[in-house]
């Protein structure tokens, strides 16, 4: 695992009990349920390595045919007797379905390969995709890489402006 | 909203429970070895072994799409596996 940047006040990417993170992330998906948008939530939680490592695989479903990929690696360390948490790595995709069933890429987050060719001083990075599927990779930047809840408000912006039938 | 709140609360028990039930060295034993597998199938599909991943999405031979994402988590976790079992296995110093 990368090393762990040492946790600031408000960092909402630093070490973060795993009772907090649990809490912060149902209630994300809660609001977003409440609020009609979140239609199913088959996300998968493994610890693995011994407990060592926290992974969270799976699909998000929205209204409009939306959907989000995610794919996150947390490490684990306990610290003062409470089991703490740190995302090292995330790949979130947000796709769309067409008429036809096949799933249009949106867009997608993640911090999995730096393109230095490109001249990016990280690995988080976002893919965007448009009408014809060209695919461009632009920098984001460790300070500005979202959270999933920020992923799922980009994505329902993005619908209101996509789908106008969204609340049909 | 008190409804929202006890589903929430609900969800969470039972990833918690969940979670405690994986932590069974049985349940860890065959978490790893579909890892392996995962990886092995990640490997034959694309004609690239894991550690030339991010060579191969370099030189263009790989493009960078989410299943190579997941590759690449299972990739570094399995990393991370093999370097705390080296840690594990190495010989007590004696002073």
């Amino acid at each position: 695992m990368p090393g762990a940047r040492p946790r600031q006040r408000g960092d909402p990417h630093g070490w973060n009990s795993l009772d907090n993170y649990m809490k912060t992330h149902q209630g994300y998906l809660a609001y977003w349920e409440r609020r009609g948008f979140l239609i199913n939530d088959a996300l998968e939680w493994r610890m693995e390595e011994g407990g060592s490592v926290l992974t969270i695989r799976g699909r998000l479903h929205f209204r409009g045919g939306y959907s989000i990929d995610v794919d996150k690696v947390l490490t684990v360390r306990i610290a003062r007797g409470r089991c703490e948490v740190q995302t090292v790595r995330y790949a979130y995709q947000v796709l769309r379905a067409l008429p036809d069933g096949q799933a249009c890429k949106l867009f997608r987050y993640d911090n999995d390969h730096q393109y230095r060719r490109e001249g990016h001083p990280d690995a988080h990075h976002k893919h965007v995709y448009d009408r014809n599927g060209n695919e461009q990779v632009v920098w984001v930047g460790r300070e500005n890489w979202p959270t999933l809840h920020k992923v799922i408000d980009e994505l329902y912006e993005l619908a209101l402006q996509l789908n106008d039938t969204l609340w049909q | 909203m008190l409804q929202d709140q006890s589903r929430r609360t609900e969800r969470i028990r039972q990833i918690k429970a969940e979670l405690n039930r994986q932590r069974h060295p049985e349940v860890q034993r065959q978490f790893a070895e579909e890892r392996r597998e995962a990886i092995a199938g990640f490997e034959a599909r694309y004609g690239i072994p894991s550690d030339q991943i991010h060579q191969a999405i370099e030189d263009g031979r790989l493009v960078e799409t989410f299943e190579v994402n997941q590759w690449l988590h299972l990739w570094e976790i399995e990393q991370h596996a093999r370097r705390k079992a080296q840690t594990t296995r190495r010989p007590t110093r004696v002073e």
